[in-house]
């Protein structure tokens, strides 16, 4: 038998306690019951949380645990130069738990207590929520959007603060840093080429202003909503995640969206679709030659799925743009070429061994 | 004094059938060892389907028809729908948990005498002994006696 796969099914197994199943402890089934939240739903809510972050099943009641706790550390979320997709995208997340119950209870869990777009406190108000909030310590500071590094560029300034200002403030006391979206994690748009506000991604701004806490990118263009929620999830209940060299957790960045792709077999045996929605890309071969940079792009889009798991955009007969690598938007393809619709560099059928008219219809390797 | 239990014995399954996935051996490998183990110690243990390396559409149904379906099955209700099959191998469960619209959400391979979602807590069973309490209790006496019986 095949040892190393026999070793990769003993990862996905797990022992729950000696002596008999785990079940919830009385605290989290009483907690549920005040909630109104049928147990049996919230177990199954817990075993595909588990599932999604990897975690082994035994986890589920320590999941059920974390989510109900009543004291959990607050989240500050701040906005920078962004576009609000990424909170769109969060406010979205684990409605495949259905119903609002269990959403709301996932944003009363997560105790999201400073959030510009979503509370109501303006002006004045919302600062003195903010100073009140970073003057405890251990809240998780979620951050979305790039900073201008020059803090008086005059490119950021909300409540007569620079971003600077406002996020060196907030990071003091904070547990962890989570920058959402590529923008905060990388830089993102913003910072494409030419960089017009001199945009820095959070991490870099944290080695500039000498900040040492604890930073988990969850990068995407959004990040898939579960991804979000169950970062923060796995932090309350488990302590930090795996990073990968890029600082984003393993678990949802290990691999890229090609190694999970549907269309993948004719990836390596072709044909491959050589126009948008030609007959190959209907019947599901890769999209290679139209762009796709699925290869070089780690990201969960393939097993956690968009939608609440409905669909990834090669389900939809678009490549990925690579939306949750650093520097997507200037990426120089094949041919040195920038843009989402040229073929990457890496991974042609030349290097792999494929014969000409497997990416090239008039069989020989030049682009007419 | 040594206990049986405390022998170590590795029981190997035999080389895959003609045509049978290796990713399909290699779980069903797992199961029976974790099934000697829940016999042995009584520690449950559950395996995620979603963890499995390579499993393809193929893979999934063989392995399905290899553990098969066995006496009991039963279905949680409750908005989100459980569904929870004994295979073939008693104590071998097959849970699939779906969403609203029917989607597979999470599939689970439970090794137990019972997997823990059937069993009624504590918690909830008082609860509803208050509520079964209430039903039964005797209607508190009503103030709408006739006037006339009253005098
Ligand atoms: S469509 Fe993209 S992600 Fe899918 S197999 Fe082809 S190159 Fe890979
Ligand atoms: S498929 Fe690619 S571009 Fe699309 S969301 Fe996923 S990582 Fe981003």
């Amino acid at each position: 038998m095949n040892t190393d796969l026999s070793n990769r099914v003993d990862q996905g197994s797990a022992q729950t306690e000696a002596g008999g199943a785990a079940t919830f402890d009385e605290a989290t089934a009483t907690r549920l019951l005040a909630l109104g939240i049928s147990r049996r739903r919230f177990m199954s809510y817990c075993a595909g949380l588990a599932s999604l972050l990897a975690l082994p099943q035994a986890m589920v009641p320590r999941l059920a645990q974390a989510a109900t706790s009543a004291t959990l550390p607050s989240v500050v979320y701040m906005s920078f130069q962004e576009c609000t997709g990424c909170l769109e995208s969060m406010v979205n997340s684990f409605a495949f738990g259905g119903g609002t119950t269990i959403d709301n209870l996932i944003l009363n869990m997560i105790s999201l207590d400073y959030q510009e777009t979503l509370m109501a406190a303006a002006g004045d108000q919302a600062e003195d929520l903010l100073l009140s909030l970073t003057a405890k310590t251990g809240y998780v500071l979620v951050v979305d959007g790039s900073i201008p590094a020059d803090w008086d560029s005059g490119y950021f300034i909300s409540g007569e603060r620079s971003g600077v200002a406002r996020f060196k403030a907030a990071a003091q006391k904070a547990g962890l840093i989570v920058a959402v979206g590529t923008c905060a994690s990388f830089g993102g748009l913003p910072k494409a080429n030419p960089n017009p506000t001199g945009a820095m991604s959070i991490g870099d701004l944290m080695k500039g202003l000498g900040i040492t806490k604890p930073l988990v990118n969850v990068s995407g263009c959004p990040p898939i909503p579960e991804v979000i929620t169950g970062v923060i999830l796995y932090y309350l209940s488990k302590g930090m995640p795996q990073l990968d060299s890029l600082q984003r957790p393993t678990v949802f960045y290990g691999e890229t969206v090609h190694d999970g792709c549907y269309r993948m077999s004719s990836f390596m045996e072709g044909p491959l679709a050589q126009a948008f929605d030609d007959s190959n890309s209907r019947k599901g071969k890769c999209l290679y030659q139209l762009g796709c940079k699925g290869i070089v792009t780690h990201n969960a889009c393939a097993s956690v799925r968009w939608n609440q798991g409905t669909s990834f955009p090669m389900m939809s007969g678009h490549g990925c743009i690579g939306c949750s690598e650093p520097d997507f938007w200037d990426r120089l393809n094949a041919k040195n070429q920038k843009g989402f619709y040229v073929p990457i560099a890496t991974g042609s059928g030349h290097s792999r061994g494929l014969p000409c008219e497997v990416c090239h219809t008039d069989g020989d390797d030049y682009d007419d | 004094m040594t206990n049986l239990s405390d022998i170590p014995v590795l029981a190997e399954r035999a080389e895959p059938l003609p045509g049978e996935s290796p990713v399909v051996s290699a779980v069903l490998n797992q199961v029976m060892e974790l099934l000697a183990q829940f016999l042995a110690s009584g520690t449950a243990a559950a395996l995620d389907l979603k963890r499995v390396p390579r499993m393809d559409a193929a893979t999934y149904r063989q392995l399905k028809d290899a553990l098969s379906v066995g006496e009991v099955t039963a279905t949680v209700k409750a908005e989100v729908t459980v569904e929870i099959t004994e295979t073939q191998y008693p104590g071998v469960w097959w849970l699939t948990h779906r969403k609203e619209q029917g989607a597979i959400v999470t599939e689970v391979i439970e090794i137990t005498d019972l997997p823990v979602i059937l069993k009624s807590h504590a918690v909830d069973m008082r609860a509803g002994l208050r509520r079964l309490e209430q039903a039964l209790a005797p209607p508190p006496p009503r103030d709408d006696t006739p006037d006339r019986v009253r005098r």
